[in-house]
């Protein structure tokens, strides 16, 4: 085999270099595009989950409430039987005045009784802490982790300014850490503080964001969580760090799962470019598969000999596309981390680190790739008898048997798929997978003879307007139907991939876009906090009472959004002043209508809920929700249902009154401020502005700004999906390009004698660049329903199994567009290489070919 | 067999006998180191005291930190109350500290005002192992020593700096609150019954972790009062010593000194 290899392939592949590099290239971007999402999405989620585990040091429980842990509580806490010590937190994620650092995680936490939960200190090697005293009497007070001061070349006294809610401020370095336990969270981008310090800094008030508790030795986690449950009352959450691991990583796990799809996507594309390559490389070698047969090479050793081309491929596919994956997999969890703080309030820092999993995983998909690509091609080898290897042009000109079965599985399995996307038999991960693989296995069962048939169709029309290049492109095309579905394949993959990916994100922006001009319809949004699901700052509610006496404004109303857990899940709970919000706004009802919600909530005590909520928890109008409260669990009866893209786990609306009446806290997120007819807006802004100066942080938005910020935000959410999208297309271009270049390649003779009868090399590259064409154009044609399904099961099925939405559909009239004005041009740019070859080839040389 | 059984039951009485004199001398030794620690505390109880103290910290690698405070007491022993407000540098100006001893079986209650802050923060007993601002004494230090908390036993004399000393054991009872230590030495200067070193063993130690000497004793309006006080980290090999001036004794203290209104008072002292 050793000896086959040496001879037979290497001097192949030294013949057909541009080739093999192209199909190497295959495997490298789609094990590139899987190891670097796998290693950033992994890190991503072990960095959040070991920056919590990191953070929390020894203690065992911690102890959280929604709108924070009151002070108080603290002593409460403290003088419970079975609890050691306890200890305030809280976290901030900020940025640098120096962009370059990334973000930094900064911790407020008690440094007088800090040491009983966490591991270290401020002497000796391990810590520096120049003068405690200091530190505690200076609140701008920081230590900072070694390695950050390094890089942000910080020394004991240095200072560096934050972006925090109230603007920059800057803090002065007092104290050094070594990164190492404790100090190694969020990837050593860690800002240690006084807990007091913090406080008032990011605005909580008299609250922590949570108390770590250590329990005596003779009391068990079970006995802690009890005790302290039974004190606290069901509005606080104990729970052990690792569990509050877990519901963080589940925030962010709707994002993540989107990049599956994109991994598989980029694989399974991947999969037809290496078949199609071995397709037409066992083609071209029907005479050297004939010689070795005839000189006794048994059929398994024909088919070994293929395979083993496609392990070695597959090999070095697989290493390259794991090293360049590395490479880009930082830019990969920059994107994603600043996504999930933006989207969700969580992120974790660090460098990629490639696990050997995610290592052996790659070369694995690319060994795996290239020979699930390569097997056909190679059984088909070793069924070569050599009496047929010899017949040239025999094979190539036969048409793919047994179309009817074909043909009826692929329907069967399409027909089954979107059966199964409507009354869905099952749910989770083994409906999507069992949808995508039935799916995909119907597109590849039919792409063959569709494209066949669709090019029977095209190839007169095109003969019309170019009669010699269609017509020898079309030859070039049909007479090798193999190599010919093969690329098509990977094209039309590719667009469906484009088409329903692209169609979803289209769908949802737009959706998005009408709810947020249905939503928000005030003038000015005044917040204190820039991110969206993280309050840095709440106003306090007397606010308001300021805000209404301004000159110019005509009504402010009170909006505040918690997170708290129901049935496993962070839903959202907002409430504002109803009857005014009511005045302004639109809302889509699905159940209930604008009477009944008015009545409800400002009346009745009632609640609404968004639709995915009414769809994840399977209540609607009249039925009950049980939030839990401070005071304890408190029941809402459902007044009505809306269409509302809040929060993708749910939302549960409430007027203010209620709020304050079980919350027992007036703070803000945000004063929805509308002026009167007639007012400046900007003239509002700036006196809200000057009203706030030196007081609260606060960012006045007017609408448009306000809805462009959102559309960012989700711009940026989709920024590392619009990555894969290119990714796909970069590999069915390669794709183009491969089946051009054997195509040039396999038709030396042909084109020796064209150009010895006369043809212009002007005519065989316009022949070429029309195959490219017509290739692309037959792979959109397929790719047209495909994407859509596509789309419709992403909008549909998909979206509401963990989202709870079904987002309309809307055609992505924008994406086809551009791929209409691009894959001519791409494709052009594939022939261009093949066309040129074409054009160059000598006639004597090309009619001894072969 | 009868002059062994005699030489047995004689063996027997002795070592009955020795064991009790044992038990009495250990018993009267307690009594001792009970009567000696109410004479001292009877001897130097002052109704006030009141002084300007220099702190300087000197960590093992030499650096030196240094503060200034006054500190303010009321009431001694086990019903005193302390006031520490630190006066120098400027960065530290106004950082106050007020302890106020309990009944019995109490950790004293402890804040620490932070003017920046414009806020007190309560010292939880879990903390009374950390350090005091950065110096070798911890919050359990800055309590004013009272021999009720403690079982007492004299252990025998020895010499300090030249002055003939009893040497008394005390391990904190499990009644008198929590305790960072497991026991603490101190050395009794025989002559006038003042103190003039701890050594103070925390739990599990075989050898004294900290050391605590009081020196330059001078005579101040009748009372003794050492000068100096010097807190010897051994295992970080760290130095604390306070040198205090402006000694004053039982002079009136303002009713509302010893509270958190005038901790939090902004230049309250």
């Amino acid at each position: 085999m050793r000896f086959l290899l040496r001879t037979l392939s290497l001097s192949y592949v030294r013949r057909h270099k541009a080739k093999t590099l192209l199909t190497l290239l295959g495997v490298v971007v789609g094990v590139a595009t899987f190891s670097s999402i796998e290693s950033a999405k992994g890190t991503l989620v072990k960095g959040i989950r070991s920056t919590v585990d990191r953070v929390a040091g020894k203690a065992q429980l911690q102890i959280t409430m929604e709108g924070g842990v009151p002070e108080e509580v603290q002593e409460q806490v403290r003088s419970l039987p079975g609890i050691r010590a306890t200890s305030p937190v809280i976290e901030q994620i900020v940025s640098t005045e120096k962009g370059e650092l990334g973000s930094l995680m900064v911790i407020g936490i008690d440094l007088l009784g800090d040491r009983e939960m966490r591991d270290y200190g401020f002497e000796g090697d391990d810590a520096d802490l120049d003068d405690p005293l200091l530190f505690l009497a200076q609140p701008d007070s920081a230590i900072f982790t070694r390695q950050f001061a390094e890089k942000a070349d910080l020394k004991i006294g240095g200072g560096i300014a934050l972006k925090i809610p109230k603007g920059m401020k800057r803090v002065t370095t007092r104290g050094l850490l070594t990164p190492k336990g404790f100090s190694e969270a969020f990837g050593g981008n860690l800002m240690v503080m006084d807990v007091y310090a913090a406080q008032d800094l990011f605005g909580r008030g008299r609250r922590f964001d949570r108390l770590d508790v250590r329990l005596t030795e003779e009391t068990s986690i079970a006995q802690g969580t009890a005790t302290l449950e039974k004190a606290l009352g069901p509005a606080y959450r104990v729970e052990t760090p690792g569990k509050r691991g877990e519901q963080i990583e589940k925030i962010v796990a709707n994002f993540i799962a989107g990049f599956n799809i994109s991994s598989g996507f980029a694989l399974a594309i991947g999969i037809f470019l290496i078949f199609n390559v071995f397709n037409v490389a066992v083609n071209r070698r029907r005479r050297d598969i004939g010689t070795l047969r005839a000189l006794g090479a048994t059929p398994r050793q024909v088919q070994l000999l293929f395979l083993s081309e496609a392990l070695v491929i597959g090999i070095v596919g697989g290493l390259l596309g794991t090293l360049v994956g590395t490479t880009v997999s930082q830019a990969f969890l920059q994107i994603m981390g600043q996504t999930t703080e933006t989207m969700y309030g969580v992120t974790s820092s660090g460098v990629v680190r490639l696990p050997p999993v995610i290592v052996l995983e790659s070369m694995l998909l690319g060994v795996g790739t290239s020979l699930i690509g390569a097997w056909g091609p190679a059984l088909t080898a070793s069924r070569i008898p050599p009496t047929e290897a010899f017949a040239k042009g025999a094979f190539q000109a036969r048409p793919p048997g047994r179309s009817v079965v074909r043909i009826t599985a692929g329907v069967v399995a399409l027909g089954s798929t979107i059966l199964m996307a409507l009354r869905p038999p099952f749910g989770g991960n083994s409906f999507i997978f069992t949808e995508l693989l039935l799916g995909g296995v119907g597109i590849v069962l039919l792409v063959g003879p569709l494209s066949r048939l669709l090019l029977i169709c095209l190839v007169p029309l095109v003969t019309r307007f170019a009669p010699v290049a269609g017509r020898l492109s079309g030859d070039a095309l049909l007479g090798n139907a193999r190599r010919t579905s093969g690329t098509i394949m990977a094209m039309a993959l590719s667009l469906t991939f484009v088409l329903g990916l692209g169609g979803y994100m289209g769908s949802t922006k737009k959706a998005l876009d009408r709810w947020m001009l249905d939503a928000l319809t005030c003038d000015l949004f005044v917040r204190a906090s820039a991110n969206f699901n993280r309050p840095d700052f709440l106003f306090p509610g007397g606010l308001r009472d300021e805000l209404l006496q301004l000159p110019g404004v005509k009504s402010v109303e009170s909006f505040r959004a918690t997170r708290p857990l129901y049935q496993g899940h962070q839903i959202q709970v907002t409430s504002i002043e109803i009857s005014q919000l009511l005045e302004r706004m639109k809302y889509d009802f699905t159940q209930g209508d604008k009477g009944l919600m008015l009545r409800g909530l400002t009346q009745e005590g009632k609640c609404v809920v968004s639709d995915n909520f009414s769809r994840r928890y399977k209540l609607g109008v009249g039925q009950q929700v049980e939030l839990t409260a401070p005071g304890g669990k408190v029941r809402f009866t459902i007044a009505a249902v809306v269409r509302d893209y809040g929060s993708d786990q749910g939302t549960v609306l409430m007027d203010r009154t209620q709020f304050l009446r079980y919350w027992q806290d007036d703070r803000v997120d945000i004063y929805d401020v509308s002026v009167l007819p007639g007012a400046n807006v900007a003239q509002v802004r700036d006196l809200i502005r000057a009203k706030l100066a030196g007081r609260y942080p606060a960012l006045v938005s007017t609408r448009q700004e306000f809805i462009a910020e959102i559309t960012k935000a989700i711009d940026a959410f989709y920024a590392l999906t619009r990555v894969t999208l290119f990714l796909a297309l970069l590999v069915a271009f390669l794709g183009i390009v491969t089946a051009l270049l054997i195509s040039v390649a396999e038709r030396t003779r042909e084109i020796g004698i064209l150009k010895a009868l006369g043809a212009f090399p002007s005519q065989l590259a316009r022949s070429i660049i029309l195959e490219a064409l017509l290739l692309a154009l037959v792979g959109l044609v397929l790719a047209l329903p495909s994407g859509n399904l596509f789309a419709a099961f992403m909008e549909g099925p998909l979206a509401e199994l963990f989202t709870g939405w079904i987002m309309p559909h809307f055609y992505p009239w924008e994406i086809l567009v551009q791929l209409l004005i691009a894959l001519p041009l791409i494709s052009a740019f594939a022939a261009w290489v093949p066309a040129r070859q074409a054009g160059r080839l000598k006639i004597t040389e090309s009619i001894e070919y072969e | 067999m009868s002059i062994k059984r005699s030489c047995g039951n004689n063996a027997i009485g002795i070592v009955t006998a020795a064991l009790l004199s044992a038990l009495c001398a250990a018993m009267a030794w307690g009594a001792d180191a009970r009567a000696l620690l109410k004479e001292s505390e009877n001897r130097h109880r002052t109704k006030t005291q009141q002084y300007a103290g220099n702190l300087t910290v000197v960590n093992k690698d030499g650096k030196v930190r240094k503060k200034g405070w006054k500190s303010f007491r009321q009431g001694y022993a086990g019903d005193a109350r302390n006031l520490i407000r630190f006066t120098d540098p400027p960065e530290v100006k106004g950082v106050g500290f007020l302890s106020i001893s309990r009944s019995a079986g109490q950790n004293p209650d402890q804040w620490l005002y932070l003017p920046s802050m414009k806020r007190e923060r309560r010292i939880a007993t879990q903390d009374r192992d950390a350090s005091f601002v950065g110096t070798d004494f911890n919050y359990e230090d800055m309590e004013e020593f009272d021999h009720e908390k403690y079982k007492v036993a004299l252990q025998g004399e020895q010499t300090v700096e030249g002055y003939a000393c009893y040497v008394i054991a005390a391990t904190p009872r499990e009644s008198g609150g929590q305790s960072v230590y497991e026991k603490k030495i101190l050395y009794l200067r025989k002559d006038i019954l003042y103190l003039l070193r701890e050594d103070l063993y925390q739990k599990g130690d075989r050898q004294p972790s900290k050391l605590f000497t009081l020196s330059d004793l001078q005579n101040v309006d009748g009372h003794w009062a050492a000068k100096k006080w010097e807190m010897t980290n051994i295992n970080k090999e760290s130095k604390t010593t306070v040198v205090l001036k402006e000694i004053v004794f039982d002079k009136p203290q303002p009713a509302g000194r010893f509270t958190l209104q005038n901790l939090n008072r902004e230049g309250g002292d």
